[in-house]
């Protein structure tokens, strides 16, 4: 948050989070050396990393891609998605290795440079099956370079949540390109049509994920409040919000999430002021509305983050009428200390 | 081609400009721009270089203005 | 999350969900017919027993096998030392390749790919039968990275 910065923000759930993905990818690793080497003795060790980092690294990118809907639809997978930057630089880590062996295999052992080689060797633009699908690589490989060196909170401040957001959007031309490098790369020299399916089975998974999750929330945006009594709005009964956890109502264009924390209610504004996380769907911990996202934390009755830390976001005004929750969307000013509404049971 | 190696030569040049902006920065320059960097670690510093390389006309600019405003 | 950053993402996903299969179809179309099945380190039971024709190169021999009726044939690779390219492909040309067997005209557009092979290993592929009757064949050794021929090997 606001404190000095430290290289890697670990804490227990993120060393677990990170112990984990060091044995997955370890053992991937492993276990596709191993069979290939029982299956196909003579193989090199160059090809052996090239084909076990790319497959684990494509791997990867769909579980990264298949965390944001997954949450979406499904508050369980939340523990996913808090570190899930870790997995984006392993990802970029394997992939690295990948291209960078792929480069010297193919194109260091000429006169020119390995780089220019790459980008000039084929120019089958034209083409479908003698497509230059290693540029299409490369070009996947240099997005995953800007976001892992723009995956610390430093340049989150620095470039802006909304540049650097949009830069971290690049990540779906890359998957894109990823898809088309594996298509138009060696599954055109395979007869197996079975490496056709998984790719097909993978881009369909997320597709579906990410259409599912944007069309539930297009529902939850285009609700139409209709009963309005002094500038309050009604949005939903007493009972249907979970205690320590929030509902998210959009009235007005604005998301505002109605949190019930220890027999009260309180609203605050849904952007996390770190890099717009969804606050509602985030739940209470030690006493502060805690953003799924990163963990960045906010007081329910004011909107601000403890101390240390400045971080503050709009409040609102709830009410509870015969066990009807009333919202006004007019917001107060950033960390305004707001009453809340008490229930009655 | 040689478009493309006139390309990759100018950006060599931009990114090894950038490495010396960087070893600049991650000792002085990232304290003057950011409050948050008082104190931080080695670690951090290191870890930011390689953004530091790639931005490095973007962050000239704000240590710029920051040693501007402190001047005013 | 704000909301007009999750709508991009749907808007991005609905295009995707467009174009990512339509790519995956289109590359998969375009991938040439290949009858044979890349068998690495066939067992002997595998291998035709006669050996119709032999090509011994610096690198590499290959064998043209067949069964006593000439009813099946086969390629067998079998890589010497470590290829120069760490993958190429097999292409079969036409008896009188355009250009009098220069490397540098071969298109693999008219010829029909047998298999891959890599730098190290045997490999065998059984082959179509075309009108030939196998008594001039062309193979082509192509490095499908740098789109060129590497070699021709002729029988």
């Amino acid at each position: 948050m606001s404190a000095s910065y430290a290289a890697v923000g670990w804490n227990r759930q993120k060393k677990i989070y990170d112990w984990l993905i060091a044995g997955f990818c370890t053992s991937y690793l492993v276990l596709f050396i191993s069979l290939s080497l029982v299956f196909n003795e003579q193989v090199t060790f160059e090809t052996l990393l090239i084909r076990s980092t790319s497959t684990l690294a494509v791997l990867l990118l769909h579980v990264i891609l298949a965390i944001g809907p997954l949450c979406r639809l499904n508050k369980k997978f939340l523990p996913l998605l808090y570190n899930r930057r870790h997995l984006g630089v392993t990802m970029f880590t394997l992939s690295l290795v990948h291209g960078s062996f792929g480069i010297f295999q193919f194109h260091a052992l000429g006169n020119i440079n390995p780089i220019l080689s790459l980008l000039t060797s084929n120019t089958n633009f034209n083409s479908l099956s003698a497509f230059p699908f290693q540029a299409l690589g490369f070009l996947a490989l240099v997005i995953f370079f800007l976001m892992a060196i723009t995956s610390h909170d430093f340049w989150l401040h620095h470039l802006s949540p909304k540049v650097w957001k949009t830069l971290h959007m690049f990540v779906y031309l890359a998957y894109f390109l990823v898809v088309m490098h594996v298509m138009l790369g060696v599954i055109q020299y395979e007869s197996n049509p079975v490496f056709v399916i998984i790719i097909f089975a993978g881009a369909t998974t997320l597709v579906t994920l990410h259409l599912l999750s944007g069309i539930k929330e297009r529902k939850t945006d285009n609700r139409q409040f209709a009963l309005q009594q002094q500038g309050f709005v009604y949005v939903c009964g007493v009972k249907d919000i979970e205690n320590s956890r929030a509902k998210i109502f959009c009235i007005d264009k604005e998301r505002i999430a109605v949190y019930r924390h220890e027999n009260k209610l309180f609203a605050v504004h849904n952007v996390c002021k770190h890099q717009g996380g969804p606050l509602g769907e985030g739940k209470i911990l030690d006493g502060c509305i805690t953003c799924p996202w990163h963990g960045y934390q906010y007081l329910p009755q004011n909107g601000q983050s403890p101390p240390p830390f400045r971080e503050k976001v709009s409040t609102y005004d709830v009410k509870i009428v015969d066990n009807k929750v009333w919202l006004n969307p007019a917001a107060s000013a950033e960390g305004t200390e707001r009453p809340g509404a008490e229930i009655k049971d | 081609m040689v478009i493309v190696s006139i390309i990759l030569i100018i950006i060599a040049i931009y990114l090894a400009a950038g490495f010396v902006f960087a070893v600049a920065f991650i000792v002085k320059g990232v304290t003057k721009i950011d409050e948050g960097a008082h104190g931080a670690t080695w670690g951090f510093r290191l870890i930011i270089i390689p953004g530091t390389i790639v931005f490095w006309p973007f962050l000239l600019n704000k240590w710029i203005r920051a040693s501007k405003t402190k001047e005013e | 999350m704000m909301r007009p950053l999750r709508k991009r993402h749907l808007q991005v996903w609905t295009a995707w969900a467009v174009l990512i299969p339509a790519g995956i179809v289109f590359a998969w179309l375009a991938i040439p017919d290949m009858v044979p099945v890349k068998l690495l380190q066939a067992p002997a039971a595998g291998l035709l027993p006669v050996i119709k024709k032999t090509s011994d190169k610096k690198d590499y021999t290959i064998n043209l096998r067949t069964d006593p009726g000439n009813t099946q044939w086969q390629l067998e690779w079998k890589n010497k030392s470590v290829l120069m390219v760490p993958s190429a492909v097999i292409y079969k040309a036409s008896p009188n390749p355009s250009g009098g067997g220069a490397l540098e005209s071969f298109r693999p557009e008219n010829a029909i790919l047998v298999g891959r092979i890599e730098a190290r290993g045997d490999y065998v592929f059984s082959l179509q039968q075309d009108s030939t009757g196998y008594n001039q064949l062309h193979f082509i050794l192509y490095d499908f990275i740098h789109q060129k021929a590497i070699e021709y090997i002729n029988f």
